[in-house]
């Protein structure tokens, strides 16, 4: 049997990260949630993480930063990353960090598992 | 010495007594030529002089200018006659010796023959003066005015033998005189019938010498005040101090000139205020001496007045527009300011001169200084109201936020006049306003959070339910409930996307991400998601035209979300929505949301697409919402370069078509 993929929620908001890893271990993924961005590379090397959501504005971290950082370590630079912030006009600055997708706040569930679906197929 | 000397007594005498009586003889002789050469000298000395008087009287008669004739006898016979009145009679000398009144007729027929004979029958001389008399010269009947004498002329006996006549024309004095008179009069005319007011006053005293009617009907006086002192007849001027004016006049004679000059005189027996323009005119007599004062002077009471009420009136609005908080100015058409009122000092910390010589153009923020230009470039053209927010140095140097507003006042006839300019300082609105702006970015956002959650959690269980037959059969309505949590939950995600879409706009933050898209694929995914939530509406859809277009597809959801949810909300009374998707004009797609509903009075029709506004009315209040919904929409479709079309009416309900360009 294909090993579950595995996903990696960083956000300091405890329930929504909490909330997507209920959501999404329905559906039958494997989540991990973290509130620490800056421990993301290790946390995708150690987990081997195929996908991390990463919130655009965790406390005190801009989560493109975060981003770049994946998509600028070669040791994590092919995991996907799909961004989700509460600003309508942040899409175009998370793509430009080298984010996979974005979703905007509040996403509804078949959207994010749609979502979740392609950047997956990329 | 003997007398004669007899031949007897010759012999008698001796040689020598004959002798000397020779030589006596001698002497005798020569004693009587002496004499006889003396009486000769003395007659012709006398006979000179006597020569030399007639000359002198000839001379007299006939050279001199005064007309001369004599005439001689009852018929009055010219016996000499002067050339000048030779001249004067159009005759020559052949008029000596004829009759004076028969070579003269006109005379006779004026009377003068019979003033002649008098004086040849009495004696007594006739004198006139200026006496007209007609002549006729070159047959014509000249008249001419005369001073003359008639005057007995006697002879050395001593009695009358005729008339002597002695004329002086004085026609040219008699004319001045005449012209004199109707100057005198005319300019008696000037005085007395000028609305002016005129007084000429003589002396030390100021003695009314003239007074016109105007003058004294002001004094309310009668032309008895003529001669009398003025400060008598106007005992109230010399209170109030107007002979110190006079005597300034009289001692330095110089004119005295004022305007609008209050000064308290007598009307109807009482003493009322009456306001004079006039000249105190210094009076000199031929010499240059001064011996008056001419008072020219008008009555100006209604202007000056009237005058006085402006003046007050324009005081009162310097005062107001002192005392508005506001900056106002005044600039004529080439924008150079002449007025600013005390606000503006106070703000700036400059004079009024440094504001009036420099102008207010230095104290505009440099950022503001491109659009400031702009804007009065495009005013000086126009001529039209403008309005423009800017910051302004205030007097520490700190630029504060204003919104300036200038009219273009003008007159009855709509020609412009001056530009009126109201500056209000909005600084701190406008922080207020940036800070409410934040707030509501931070409220939203944060709303969203938990929003998230809830939603997640409710769709999750949802999810579950569906593959969870045991729960679906069971009797608790747990699908429904959550149902309508997740609607309820749709319901604040748009409000609160509503609120940060507002503050957005307001920072002109709205970006819109567009894609390629169907509309009439959006307009049936919509109506599917509504229906969700109104199942009780019936909403059709009529797809006359079927397109795609380029545009933000969220936001376009977004303006259908709202202008068909509006359409159940003000339909309490019927469910019926219908929507229609069709082509009016070439290039472009209408889309129409019809409801049957309440309806839009025409007043409010305009006002709906503005923040915040809610119909008011006693019905229209019991309806929820915020006032945003329809700016966003008007917002979202401009952007998108459409257009939103109404038509509604009272109690009939709405229809709302918006317009967007196909691709």
């Amino acid at each position: 049997m294909k090993e579950k993929i595995k996903i990696l929620v960083v956000d300091d908001d405890t329930t929504i990260g909490e909330m997507l890893k209920a959501v999404l271990e329905f559906k039958g993924y494997d989540v991990i949630v973290s509130g620490k961005p800056n421990e993301t590379e290790e946390n995708i090397i150690a987990n081997n993480i195929d996908l991390v959501l990463l919130d655009k504005l965790i406390s005190g971290v801009d989560g493109t930063d975060v981003c770049s950082k994946i998509k600028n370590n070669e040791n994590t630079a092919k995991v996907k990353v799909m961004m989700m912030t509460a600003l309508h006009t942040a899409g175009p600055l998370c793509m430009e960090a080298g984010a996979d997708a974005f979703m905007t706040k509040p996403f509804d569930m078949e959207i994010l598992f749609k979502n979740v679906e392609d950047v997956l197929k990329q | 010495m003997n007398d004669s000397l007899n031949t007897s007594d010759v012999s008698k005498l001796s040689v020598k007594e004959l002798q000397q009586e020779l030589l006596d003889a001698k002497q005798e002789i020569e004693n009587l030529k002496n004499t006889s050469d003396n009486y000769k000298s003395l007659k012709r000395n006398i006979y000179s002089e006597f020569e030399e008087d007639i000359h002198i009287y000839k001379e007299m008669f006939y050279t001199s200018p005064i007309l001369k004739a004599v005439l001689i006898g009852p018929n009055f016979i010219v016996k000499s006659a002067n050339p000048a009145i030779l001249q004067f009679l159009g005759k020559d000398e052949g008029l000596i010796g004829k009759p004076y009144l028969k070579e003269v007729p006109e005379l006779e027929e004026q009377g003068l023959g019979n003033l002649l004979r008098e004086v040849y029958k009495t004696g007594i001389p006739y004198s006139a003066i200026e006496m007209p008399v007609y002549l006729n010269i070159n047959n014509q009947l000249v008249l001419s005015y005369y001073d003359f004498v008639y005057q007995a002329h006697r002879n050395i006996d001593g009695d009358i033998c005729g008339v002597v006549i002695m004329v002086t024309d004085v026609s040219s004095r008699v004319k001045l005189n005449e012209e004199l008179k109707i100057s005198n009069h005319r300019f008696q005319e000037l005085i007395f019938s000028s609305p002016g007011l005129i007084a000429v006053l003589t002396g030390k005293d100021f003695i009314i010498e003239i007074a016109n009617d105007a003058i004294i009907d002001i004094w309310g006086k009668g032309p008895d005040v003529i001669g009398k002192p003025i400060f008598k007849v106007l005992p109230e001027i010399l209170e109030q101090g107007m002979d110190k004016k006079f005597e300034e006049v009289f001692n330095s004679g110089k004119p005295l000139v004022a305007q609008e000059f209050p000064i308290m005189h007598e009307r109807d027996g009482k003493l009322v205020e009456g306001y004079f323009d006039f000249i105190y005119q210094p009076q000199k007599d031929i010499n240059g001496k001064i011996i008056g004062v001419a008072v020219i002077a008008n009555e100006v009471s209604k202007t000056a007045k009237l005058n006085q009420k402006i003046r007050e009136s324009e005081l009162k609005f310097r005062q107001l527009a002192n005392l508005i908080p506001d900056k106002i100015s005044n600039a004529d058409e080439n924008l150079n300011t002449f007025y600013y009122n005390q606000s503006w000092l106070d703000y700036s910390g400059l004079t009024l001169d440094y504001l009036l010589e420099n102008g207010w153009t230095e104290l505009v923020h440099p950022d503001d200084v491109e659009t400031i230009t702009r804007i009065a470039e495009d005013a000086l053209r126009t001529k039209s109201d403008v309005e423009m927010e800017l910051r302004f140095k205030d007097k520490n140097g700190d630029y504060k936020w204003h919104l300036s507003r200038a009219t273009a006042v003008r007159d009855e006839n709509g020609d412009f006049q001056s530009w009126v300019s109201a500056t209000t300082q909005i600084h701190k609105i406008k922080e207020e306003e940036k800070r409410k702006e934040e707030f509501l970015k931070m409220v939203s956002h944060e709303l969203k959070t938990p929003v998230t959650s809830i939603r997640g959690y409710t769709q999750l269980l949802l999810s579950m339910i569906k593959e969870n037959e045991a729960i679906k059969s069971s009797n608790i309505p747990l699908e429904s409930s959550l149902r309508r949590i997740d609607n309820q939950i749709n319901r604040l995600i748009r409000l609160i996307s509503e609120m940060l879409d507002l503050s957005r706009i307001e920072d002109n933050q709205l970006v819109l991400q567009k894609s390629k898209f169907n509309i009439n694929d959006l307009v049936e995914h919509t109506v599917q998601d509504i229906k969700i939530s109104n199942p009780n509406s019936d909403v059709k859809i009529e797809h006359k035209f079927k397109t795609s277009i380029f545009a933000d597809k969220e936001r376009i959801e977004q303006v259908l979300v709202n202008f068909i949810t509006n359409a159940i909300k003000y339909s309490p009374n019927s469910k019926n929505i219908d929507i229609k998707i069709f082509q009016e004009v070439e290039g472009k797609v209408s889309v129409s949301i019809r409801d049957f509903g309440i309806g839009i009075t025409k007043a409010h029709i305009k006002k709906i697409f503005t923040r915040f506004y809610r119909v008011d009315g006693k019905n229209e209040e019991t309806y929820s919402g915020f006032g945003i919904g329809l700016f966003l929409v008007n917002e979202i479709i401009e952007r998108h370069e459409g257009t939103i079309k109404v038509n509604s009416k009272k109690g009939n309900g709405s229809e709302f078509i918006f317009t967007l360009n196909t691709i």
